[in-house]
This record gives structure tokens, sequence and C-alpha cells, in this order.
């Protein structure tokens, strides 16, 4: 499959837009390819991708350089008026000070005032102080740290070098976080992967106890060749949706609240519609790359779970434009979101709102992603019972003329819309 | 009695009649807030953000 590049848009009509690519408005932004920290479901280091260890320690200034003039060039072609830059590893908070100041500077030159550039920052929030706080502020860096709950939760997986826990550190820093607003004001949300062995109301209370504005859950990394905790070939157990709706349940029965739950809050703007989501869910066209410490223009760099030097296609911010990126098929998957979505997928009545889940979650080596998510069934799930809920608090005058229906009812009362999942043996 | 055909797991709010008088129907605050965001979202196609908190 070959999609058209975003600019040969311009010759087509409306309906034919859904086809095309999105022009690329976020780069993650791999400043530093280590860590101080060896967390144990990393899909950078510990899930068969090594090829890090071939990458510079850090990003250079003439990468730098070359990746501002490379964005700066690429948004004015499709004409964004905003671009996101994310900075992220390894571990940002690893390079310098003066890196953010220099990168920032040479960014707003060569952005402002036509494009607005958003700088971002994940950390894993060990690293952090005061000092760096207050150069967020001075640069307008927002961030977010990893906190996957209770201590126990939490050091069950995001270890140090040594084998020791990390949580003392992460609550350390999200106390300097709290002690001054302007620096809460910065924050985003508490980045958690979900660890099922945990008790999810106790992590939830915690989270909501000493994290901020709110929280992303994440689904453990993986493939159909390298399954994460609790699933299995069969695909027929949800211990994910299981540990995921009590908590919605228990968010969603105290609804004045102004905590976060970014994962929920998308199922629920789904159900109506939106066309606003993140990329592990929602099936819309995902507008980001990855650009590596040594300049490579990489799709989302989760997909290193594929396998050694998946994600590497071999252009470069030193010599390639960011439109060549449309000329690999591994990026236009990952590009073109649902439109790339098995037949499975495309038939299945909630697609709409599951997307087919997260890409990598799709990869089997015999047969790339010409499959469901390997957590389609906790999506299903999980995205019925949200739905369900959220069909019981309409009115029942407006639910009826909104022509909503439960998952339950759309199977029993016509035969030709059936939920499927794949069972790969 | 469920209508068949015409039904469907989700709604696309911005291509109904009335959207806000749909809102206002809705007592649930924290799902009143979700239906009245998908209104107001941009009346253009948006990419899908990263995972890492960058909206």
């Amino acid at each position: 499959m070959k999609l058209p590049r975003p600019s040969d848009e311009l010759s087509v009509t409306t309906a034919d837009k859904r086809t095309f690519l999105s022009p690329i408005s976020s780069y993650i932004l791999k400043v530093a390819s280590r860590c101080n920290l060896n967390c144990t479901y990393c899909y950078m280091y510990n899930l068969g991708d090594n090829s890090y260890k071939q990458q510079p320690v850090s990003m250079s200034q003439d990468v730098v350089d070359a990746a501002i003039a490379k964005i700066a060039e690429h948004a004015s072609l499709h004409g964004l008026k905003t671009v996101v830059l994310i900075f992220h590893g390894g571990e940002p908070l690893l390079a310098s000070k003066d890196f953010y100041r220099e990168f920032v500077s040479k960014a707003k030159s060569a952005f402002l005032p036509n494009i607005k550039p958003r700088f971002v920052m994940q950390t894993n929030g060990t690293l952090l102080s005061p000092e760096w706080l207050e150069l967020f502020l001075e640069l307008g860096i927002s961030f977010g740290i990893s906190l996957d709950g209770t201590p126990e939760a939490h050091d069950a997986n995001r270890l140090d070098h040594q084998g020791r826990g990390s949580y003392k550190a992460v609550i350390d820093a999200l106390g300097l976080v709290k002690s001054d607003n302007r620096y809460a004001d910065l924050f985003q949300l508490n980045l958690t992967v979900i660890n099922i062995e945990s008790d999810p109301l106790v992590v939830y209370r915690h989270l909501r106890a000493n994290g901020l504005k709110g929280v992303e859950f994440l689904f453990p990394d993986g493939t159909y060749d390298h399954l994460p905790p609790g699933k299995t070939l069969n695909g027929e157990e949800t211990p994910y949706a299981d540990w995921l709706i009590p908590i919605f349940d228990e968010w969603f029965d105290n609804p004045n609240t102004d905590y976060r739950i970014r994962l929920f809050d998308n199922i629920m703007r789904l159900v109506f519609g939106s066309r606003f989501s993140t990329s592990d869910i929602g099936g819309n066209k995902n507008g980001y790359v990855v650009i590596e410490t040594d300049g490579g223009i990489e799709p989302v760099d989760s997909l290193k779970v594929c396998g050694e030097g998946f994600t590497k296609l071999g252009i470069n911010v030193t010599q390639n434009k960011i439109d060549d990126i449309y000329d690999s098929p591994l990026a236009q998957s990952f590009i073109a979101g649902a439109d790339s979505l098995c037949e499975t997928c495309k038939r299945c009545p909630i697609v709409d709102v599951c997307g087919g889940g997260y890409m990598p979650h799709r990869y089997r080596e015999e047969n790339s992603f010409d499959n469901p998510s390997l957590y389609c069934k906790d999506l299903m799930k999980l995205i019925a019972h949200i739905q369900e809920k959220v069909l019981m608090n309409l009115p029942v005058k407006l639910r009826q003329s909104l022509k909503l229906a439960t998952l339950t009812e759309l199977t029993e009362n016509n035969s030709s819309v059936q939920p499927q999942v794949t069972v790969i043996t | 009695m469920i209508e068949q055909v015409t039904q469907n797991f989700s709604v696309k709010l911005n291509e109904i009649q009335e959207p806000f008088e749909c809102a206002g129907q809705i007592e649930h605050p924290l799902l009143k807030k979700v239906v009245l965001n998908v209104i107001d979202e941009p009346n253009q196609d948006l990419c899908a953000h990263t995972q890492f908190p960058d909206s």
C-alpha cells in the first residue's frame, strides 16, 4: 500500500481527504538515548531492540540545527500554525540545561512568528530539581512525570540500574512541583503503566492523592510474539479491562472532579464522535514522528517492540526532508491510523471508538500488523462498559434521538453486527 | 424496541441538529462537560496526539 503525500491533497475532492496522510505536527525528540532508570517494561531498552547502543548518547547541535530547519520547512510547506516539540529519551533531564536554552532559542528564531512552537517534556522525574523547574518556567516547557501508583506498583518495574526502586525520588519530584503554583501550572499528567498485579482502586486513590491534574493509563507494550503480563495468544482474557473498570466507575460516579483520566475522557468523547484522541485509541491519523539522537527520522518509538532495528528507516534530518517519511510503508501505516486496520477490525461495531488500539500491539511476526490488537477483548469490554454507563446517564429521549445502542443491543438485534476477534493459536 | 440498522455504537455530535440542546438535557456534570467539549471541537480533521502529555 502506498499512500499519497499530504501535498497531493490539493488536487482531490474533500470526500477523498480521509485517504491522505497527515502533515507532521508533533515531534518526539530523543535528546538523550540513555536513561538513569532501567524499567522492566521499557520499549527502548528491554523489549528486544538494542539499536539504542548504536545511537549517540545525546543529540548534537548539528542534529538540533538540522532538525529545527527541517521541521520549519515541513510546517511551512503544509501550512501548519503550531508544532509540538516533545523532549524525550531515554531520560531528557540527562541533557544539560544549556542544551534546552539553546534549543528553544533556535526553535523560536526559526518558527516565529508564523509557526508557534510548543515545548513539552516527558521525564521519569528522578532528576528534577528546583533549578530545572525554574528553567521550564523560563523556557515555557510543560511536562509530565511517570508514576505507576503505590510504592509497590511503581517499584515493581521502575528500577534503576542497580535494581533499586525510583518511587521515593518521583514522589519528592511531585512534591517540588506542587510546592509552587507556577510549576504546577506547567505540569500536565502523570503517565502510569498499568500493573495488573496491583489493586486498581488503591493505585487510583494514591495517584489522586499524590499526583496533580490527572493521569494517562498506558497498556504495557508488547506484541503477539512478546506478550505483556496477563495476556495469552488465546486473547479471551481481559485483565486490563477488569483493572480499569473499577477505576472508571469510581471516577465517573464522583462527577464533580477536576481530575482528568485521559483514557476515559477520550473514550467518552469518541462515543460522541470526537475527532480528538491519542494514538492508542480512536484511529485518528497520527501526525507525529520521532527524531533520534543521531538525527534519524522514525515512526513511533514503541514500534521497537516489534524487533531489532524495526523503526530504522534510513532517513535523517541531516540529509532528508521530513516528507521523506511518507515513502516508508511502515510510517504510512502508522500515520494512516484506522485506515490501515485489518478487515476484522473494520467490520467491528466499536471500531470508531477503539480505532484498533495502538499499532505496535497489533504486530505479529508471521503476518505483520494484519491483526486486531492483542488487547482487543480488553478494549471491547472497557469501551462497552463506558459506553453503556454513558447511555444510562443520558435522558431516555435524548438517547433515542441520538440512535445510540449498547453493544449488547446491537449484537442481539442485528446478526450482521458481531464483535469479532481473530483468535490466534 | 431497538431499531435495527439505524442504531449505532457511537454518534457524530457535530453532524446532528441542535447539539447544545442535547448537552443541556444532560445532568451528569462530567458527561455534560465531555459532550460540550466535543461540540466545541474545531471543525476540521485532527491528528491523534502522542501518548505523552502534549495536549
